[in-house]
């Protein structure tokens, strides 16, 4: 079992390094490699899900490889093997693969083909790293690795100026979190001295009784390092304070963003704190804070989207704003409800983003919604697809969405949550108004780009084979996944062990949702639905009807265009500062202090000191003379008294 | 008989003032050079009056040995005092200010 999943983690390495020997040959070669490799990586990861569900699903953790071996301690490569990182393997894998498949269409009028198949497969492979990892150093490489391959693809077009500085943002951004993962680590290695998963969690009572001192005041120690990890989370998994950079990574290809945004860099953060939720369910401060972090994520940042205009970003404030329900699951210690949102976000994300881009083709990279209209005629596949997408993500009863994210808000609500519970129930309002914003712009109203780009003959068709397949792939998940695992997901048995504290989810379950029907049917009677129901007809009304018009104030709409300052933030007051602070740092140190300070002052004060001792030497023999025989004269004297 | 107080006294008087004329003459170098030779002298006078005042021969002999090379000197001295000369056409002690920092 453990050589088949280090297969699946072999087959995107060795992808990438075969494509790396390519880079200069054949395009059919590159697609055929890159999506082998993540199609064979997804098939092993399905067969071993199954054949573990089916064994008796007992988990493994075992060290292939050891780098170091020392006295104290060991670094290994290891993998471990339960439900949760083989669903995850399977996300990832089936994400990845689609939209490689997709990719060979979208980019094929990009000259540097092959080197995205490269960075696409590395991408997969850091992701499964993390996925399989089974201890922390190994989680930090891939954690690394995927911020890495994200910078590349992010400013995959390296000639297009934003997205450089979007590469840049993101690669920041993620630096900030990584100070918080390290130290994190640090102080679990300090703590623990062993850096395995499994090692950690048996000790984990130990030090929950332990304090550290941080400037004075004593914290929990198993606290500080869930806090510590969490900042890690919060910069990959785009939470509140450090979520700016995920904007911004729609510079990069369409398909990179339904990646980053689905299977492969966002959901990091999700997996490492349900990986770690042992620990996490101990630190009840702690994920009381993340919990707040998550709802108001979930609800500030989904209003941010209803001011914007490019379709891609909608969609990733959309993502933020449904990752904050994940974060928000995690923080009420339903780790479950965290992975299933996770797991039906990831598709029908993904589907969206594959349908945007789909759009983006036919409009000639035309992003702004603004421009767009009219795309139903022409577009079937792509409008039903991006239809049962967005039904899913408004949470639409029977989709897999409405299962994943429903059971969230109910249950923070039954575990007596309130502002998290009132925030989530708003942002179901805001979720479905800008859902319907994208939705009646692009595909109904008119479209101002057909006079610019009027070409008759693609105009009216709808796009290649290869971006319509894996439309119609995704939205079989998007849609029906949630009730097939509804139940089973609930009960625990499909993640059983894995997953910390699961009792909690299962009394939810067992007094508030019965089975998955119930639940459908419960549902129509809830507020959830009633908020719905409003936010459609409001969405109705306000976008496609245009019966009436709100005039918003422009100071809150420019706080949401600002996003609460947090722009401002990153692209004027923290270079400002940074300017103000380096420049500090090179007129007054550097210069003032160090170089005209102890150099020159140096050099300057003995010139001046030689210059007027210099004076001494007249040149006179006379002079001379004078000194040498009142220095012996002195001399004589002196030897004369002294002795 | 005169004591030797007197000659050693007289002595004293030539080396200052052969001193004094290094230190004060600010004209001609050839008096710098007869301040030398004077500074010598006084010191061989010294070297006498002692040699003959402990019955000593070697002082007197002694003499005869730094007047040659005084002698020698005064020569190199003067055969550079005419080098300087040809180079700078002045033998004044103030125009000889090269040594200087």
């Amino acid at each position: 079992m453990i050589d088949l999943a280090l297969l699946i983690l072999m087959f995107p390495a060795i992808g990438t390094l075969i494509l790396l020997y390519l880079q200069n040959s054949s395009r059919k070669l590159s697609i055929i490699t890159s999506n082998l490799s993540i199609l064979s990586s997804f098939l092993l990861s399905i067969y071993l899900l199954f054949t573990y569900m089916s064994s008796g699903a007992v988990a493994v953790s075992q060290d292939v490889l050891t780098f170091v071996d020392v006295k104290i301690y060991t670094l290994s490569f290891g993998l471990y093997i339960d439900s949760l990182s083989l669903v995850m393997c399977t996300v990832v894998t089936s994400v990845s693969f689609l939209v490689h498949y997709y990719s060979i269409s979208y980019m094929k009028d990009d000259e540097s083909f092959n080197r995205f198949f490269i960075y696409t497969n590395f991408f997969t492979f850091s992701m499964l790293l993390i996925v399989l990892s089974n201890n922390f150093f190994q989680l930090f490489i891939g954690w690394e690795l995927v911020g890495l391959s994200s910078y590349l693809l992010i400013g995959f077009w390296t000639r297009k100026d934003s997205a450089i500085k979007a590469n840049y943002k993101a690669f920041l951004v993620n630096r900030v979190g990584d100070i918080g993962l390290i130290l994190g680590l640090c102080l679990i290695f300090i703590s623990y001295n062993t850096t395995d998963y499994n090692e950690v969690f048996q000790l984990r009572d130990n030090i929950n009784n332990t304090t550290i001192n941080i400037f004075g005041y004593a914290f929990n120690t198993l606290s500080f390092i869930c806090l510590l990890l969490f900042i890690g989370a919060m910069a990959k998994s785009a939470q509140v304070p450090l979520h700016f950079w995920l904007p911004d990574s729609m510079e990069g290809p369409t398909p990179i963003s339904a990646l980053i945004h689905a299977a492969t860099m966002v959901t990091a953060g999700i997996y490492m704190v349900a990986r770690l939720s042992p620990l996490y369910v101990l630190a009840e401060d702690v994920s009381l804070f993340i919990l707040y972090i998550g709802a108001g994520t979930a609800f500030f940042l989904g209003l941010v989207a209803l001011v914007q205009n490019d379709i891609k970003r909608i969609i990733a404030y959309s993502t933020i704003s449904q990752l904050g329900y994940m974060t928000a699951a995690l923080g009420a210690s339903m780790y479950s409800l965290a992975i299933f949102h996770l797991i039906t976000h990831a598709f029908f994300k993904a589907l969206l983003f594959l349908c945007a881009g789909s759009i983006i083709i036919k409009c000639h990279h035309e992003q702004d919604i603004r421009k767009i209209g009219g795309l139903r005629k022409f577009m079937p596949v792509t409008y039903m697809a991006f239809l049962y997408a967005s039904l899913s993500l408004i949470g639409f009863p029977l989709t897999s969405g409405f299962y994943s994210k429903e059971t969230i808000i109910d249950a923070v609500g039954y575990y007596g949550h309130t502002i998290p519970y009132i925030m989530l129930l708003l942002s179901i309002f805001t979720t479905t108004l800008y859902t319907a914003k994208i939705f009646t712009k692009v595909f109904f109203g008119e479209s101002t780009l057909h006079s610019e780009h009027n070409n008759e003959k693609t105009e009216g068709k709808e796009n290649d084979r290869e971006i319509l397949i894996p439309l119609i792939i995704l939205t079989a998940p998007s849609v029906f996944l949630g009730i097939f695992i509804y139940d089973s997901l609930m009960l625990g048995t499909l993640f059983g062990t894995s997953l910390a504290s699961h009792e909690l989810v299962i009394s939810f379950y067992n007094n508030y949702v019965i089975n998955s029907l119930n639940f459908f049917l419960h549902s129509f009677v809830t507020i959830n639905f009633l908020i719905l129901i409003s936010g459609l007809i409001f969405g109705y009304l306000y976008y496609y009807k245009k019966s009436f018009q709100i005039k918003i104030p422009v100071f809150i709409k420019n706080i949401l265009i600002d996003e609460y300052g947090f722009n401002k933030l990153s692209s004027q007051f923290i270079p400002k500062f940074q300017k103000f602070f380096t420049e500090y740092l090179w007129k007054k140190i550097d210069i003032f202090t160090i170089d005209d300070g102890f150099i020159n002052n140096t050099s300057n004060l003995l010139g001046k000191i030689s210059h007027k001792a210099r004076k001494i030497h007249t040149g006179y023999i006379y002079h001379y003379s004078l000194t040498i025989i009142t220095a012996l004269i002195v001399l004589l004297l002196i030897i004369r008294f002294r002795y | 008989m005169i004591p030797i107080s007197y000659y050693l006294i007289l002595s004293t008087i030539i080396f200052t003032l052969s001193i004094a004329g290094i230190f004060l003459n600010r004209k001609n170098i050839l008096v710098l050079l007869m301040s030398l030779e004077l500074m010598f002298l006084s010191v061989n006078f010294n070297l006498i009056i002692l040699g003959n005042y402990l019955g000593d021969l070697t002082g007197q002999v002694f003499v005869f040995f730094v007047l040659t090379v005084v002698a020698a000197e005064s020569a190199i001295g003067l055969a550079l005092l005419i080098v300087l000369f040809r180079n700078k056409k002045s033998i004044d002690v103030d125009d000889l200010s090269e040594l200087k920092g």
